[in-house]
Order: C-alpha cells, then structure tokens, then sequence
C-alpha cells in the first residue's frame, strides 16, 4: 500500500512538473498583445514537449524512491512512451507555427537567416528526431548497445540544452524572471542529476570493487560470472532483481549492462553472487567470455520489483526462454534454499534439449524442492516425449495446477514471447496483477 | 508492474496534458 501511495505520489508529482511552466506562464501572462489562439497553442506544445525532455533522464537515472514504486522496466517503458509523446508535442510546435504565416524555410534550411534562438529549437527538433530513429531502429541499423548509449546521450543533451537555448533566446514568456527562474531550476535539476548519475554513482562504486572468482562456461552459449566483494560487505538483494555490471577499467566508462542476479538470494557466508550472460554478441559475445578470474568489476544495483517476494500467493507459476531464463532461475534457487514449501511451476520455452541453461541443475533443485519444470522445445530430440513447440493455452491447461488463478505469475523472456503471455494468461484466466513481467531488451 | 497498465498511464497523462494546453491557450488569448 505504501509503495503503491508512493507511486501515486510520483505520478503526480512527474505531471505537476511538467505542466507547472505552463501555469506559470497563465498566472503571468506578459503578453496582452493580440496573439492568436493558435500561436499560444504552440508556445504550449513547446513548453510541454521540452518538459518532457528534461524529465525524461529522471526517468532512467536510476532514482531508488521511483523504481521502488514502479520497478525499473515499467519506468523504461514509460521513458520509452513518453519520448513519443514528447516528439508529438514538439512536432505539434512548429506546424502551429506555420499556420501562423512562420516560414518553413527555418526548419528546412539550416542555413537561413533566422536568428540564433530559432536555429536552436531547429538543432534541438533534428537531434530529437535523430535520437528517436536510432532507438527504434538501432538493430535495423545495426548499430551496438554500446555505440547507440553514446549517441542517445549526446543527442539527448542537444534537444534538452537545445530547446533551453531556443526558450530563453525567445524571451517572450521567458521574458519574466519567474519564468526564467523556473527553467534555470529545472536546468540545474538536470544537472545535478547528471552528475549524480555519472561521478557520484560511479565513485561511491569504485570504493566498492568486486574481484571475479570463476567465469564459468554454461550451456546454451552462456556464461556465469561469480563474484566476491572485495573490502566491502557485497550486497543484499532479492531473487528477480538485476544490477548494473560495469566491465570496463573504471565504473566512470559510460558502458553499463543491466544483468539478472542468477544465484539464490540466500547468500553464504561467502558472500559470492552469480550473474548468468547470455552471448547475444558484441559485449556479452566478446567480452564476456575473456573476463579472467582476478579482474575487477563494479556494480549498481539492486533494482527491479519483479520478483516472488514482492507478490506472495499460494505457489509460483514462471514462464521462461532464451535470455529471460537467469531471474527466473534465481527465484527457484533461493525458494528451494529457504526450504519453502510453495509449489513452484517453471515453464521453460527452449529451442533444443542442448541448449537449455541450467538444465542439469534445475533438475537437481526439482528433486530438493517442490519444483517441477515443464520443457517446451521448438526441436525436440527423437525420443521427446515431453511437450513440443510453443508454450501455448494447451500446453498451460495441461500442466496448470488446481486453483492456479490464485498463483503469481512471473514471465520473462524474448519479446514475442511476452507478448504472447500477456494475452494468453488473463484469457486462461489469471488476473492482471498477478501477472509480473519483466524485459531487458530496452532498445 | 503490468506493461499494459504504463500503457494505460501514459495514455491518460498524454490526454491531461493536451486539455491542460488547450486551457493554457485560451486562458492567454485576449479574448
């Protein structure tokens, strides 16, 4: 109840920010010069798009008391959605500006003879638009995780410092220092925000380095990085959750990866923990594998609410494949390691019987625990006679206990794969918010 | 938290922020 309040109270707070300019300029209307209704319509798709742009890094900059609300993947989603909704009310600007006799030339010429706050707004729309083309297609264009972090982060700067230039050169409603104050104040939020997010973050990581003990060579081209604290007392977390995983020489190199815990959460005395990488290329394909046991590391972390510990319910039902495997492993660990006597159900989508991670040893947890796991192969060897092909609403039925639509459900796995379950479960049946998912295939 | 439900947020935010402009722009216009 109280994450949930929270929650609200974040949602509230994002809207008033972002609208607040906008009551701003009401209460202090400068301009009782004839302007048409049309042409303050586009001062307020402006205002509003650029707000959204500035809130957009809050989003994403890993702020505890909002992904504590809403775990991490609903807030990248939300960033994700909101970048579409920004881009409608930027785009909504300029076309206002046109019906009001505004020449078309300042968006098409880059060029032209307009002054300086104008060619700022133009910078800032071309950078926006760029930066959403290279995140929906930066598969399409083939370009790497890594590559795509560096220019989300550039372009971003330009729309935001762009559009801030384009408003305070205008000076129209900026004209007024309570206006201006406010903008400088978002500015400066951003700001140190920033620096939060890449010095103080990464500083307090780097007196808190982790020593890589094993890197082991799973199935299914996978690989499992055990790490053990080093001078510090590691860290807590629950099964589900995930952290950041910085390889590079220092925690200040801009390249991060969002990784699923997958060992148990019911440490040792040890203190190790385990990441599972699933070769997908570039980092994890390259990297990786060649990461020598003596290395250093750096974590951020944990995040993410998906997990059994957030949602309790009479048994667990967990449904799985490819990369989205590793939390869901974790969560049968650490159920079994707490001896609880819950009944847990793994659905596990695979495309061969070699290839399946973990296999050998969540066999072993399902004689330890009450654990059964249900394979569904797309290329079942000969002799399968277990199921076959998709997990679909037959293969569910057939295995789904009694009074199932009581359970927890907990999906993750390849996007069409989610998608899949999003529909198929609340049609089988289960409740909408007994359905969890996560996806860390953010772009 | 249900991927459906950011949806449905983002949905209802995007309609208050379009009456909030439009209230914006006819509270400003000399009428």
């Amino acid at each position: 109840m109280q994450v949930m309040m929270r929650g609200a109270g974040s949602f509230l707070l994002y809207l008033f920010l972002i609208v607040f300019p906008l009551i701003v300029g009401a209460l202090y209307d400068p301009t009782p010069a004839a302007r048409t209704l049309t042409l303050e319509l586009a001062v307020a798709a402006g205002y509003v798009g650029l707000a959204i742009m500035a809130f957009q890094f809050a989003l994403v900059s890993r702020l505890t008391f909002a992904s504590a609300a809403f775990g991490q993947d609903a807030l990248q989603q939300f960033h994700r959605q909101m970048s579409y909704v920004a881009t409608a009310f930027i785009l909504l600007h300029p076309a206002l500006l046109f019906v009001n006799g505004f020449d078309w030339n300042m968006l098409l010429n880059p060029l032209n003879d307009s002054p300086w706050s104008l060619k700022w707004g133009t910078l800032s729309l071309y950078a926006l638009l760029l930066l959403i083309i290279l995140s929906i297609g930066r598969k399409r264009l083939r370009i790497s995780y890594e590559w795509w972090q560096w220019t989300h982060a550039i372009l971003a700067t330009i729309a935001v410092g762009g559009g801030l230039f384009h408003i305070y050169g205008i000076a129209n409603y900026t004209g007024m220092r309570v206006m201006r104050i406010l903008w400088g104040l978002y500015a400066a939020g951003l700001g140190l925000l920033f620096l939060r997010y890449r010095l103080y973050i990464p500083l307090m990581k780097w007196r808190r380095p982790w020593e890589v003990v094993r890197n082991i060579e799973e199935l299914g081209r996978a690989q499992t990085l055990v790490l053990r604290p080093v001078g510090h007392d590691g860290m807590r977390f629950i099964p589900g959750q995930f952290a950041w995983l910085m390889t590079g020489r220092t925690p200040f190199a801009l390249e991060q990866h969002p990784i699923s815990f997958s060992g148990s959460a019911e440490l040792r005395d040890s203190r190790e923990i385990s990441f599972t990488i699933k070769n997908l290329g570039n980092w994890s394909g390259a990297r990786v594998p060649q990461i020598r046991p003596g290395e250093r590391v750096w974590l951020d972390g944990p995040y993410g609410v998906f997990s059994p510990d957030w949602e309790q319910g009479p048994g667990y039902v967990l449904l799985g494949g490819g990369v989205g495997i590793t939390p869901l492993v974790s969560m049968v660990r650490t159920l079994v390691d707490r001896e609880d006597p819950r009944p847990v159900l793994l659905f596990y989508g695979a495309q061969e019987w070699e290839g399946i991670t973990f296999r050998e040893e969540l066999n072993a947890l399902s004689q330890r625990g009450n654990v059964r796991v249900v394979y569904v192969l797309e290329q079942p060897p000969a002799a399968w006679s277990g199921e076959k092909g998709f997990v679909t609403a037959a293969v569910l039925r057939r295995h789904l206990p009694k009074r199932f639509e009581s359970y927890q459900f907990f999906v993750c796995g390849p996007i069409p794969f989610m998608e899949v379950m999003e529909v198929l479960l609340p049609e089988l049946g289960v409740p909408a918010e007994q359905i969890h998912t996560e996806r860390f295939d953010f772009v | 938290m249900n991927r459906r439900l950011v949806s449905r947020a983002v949905l209802c935010l995007t309609v208050i922020l379009i009456t909030g402009s439009a209230i914006f722009a006819l509270l400003v216009t000399p009428h």
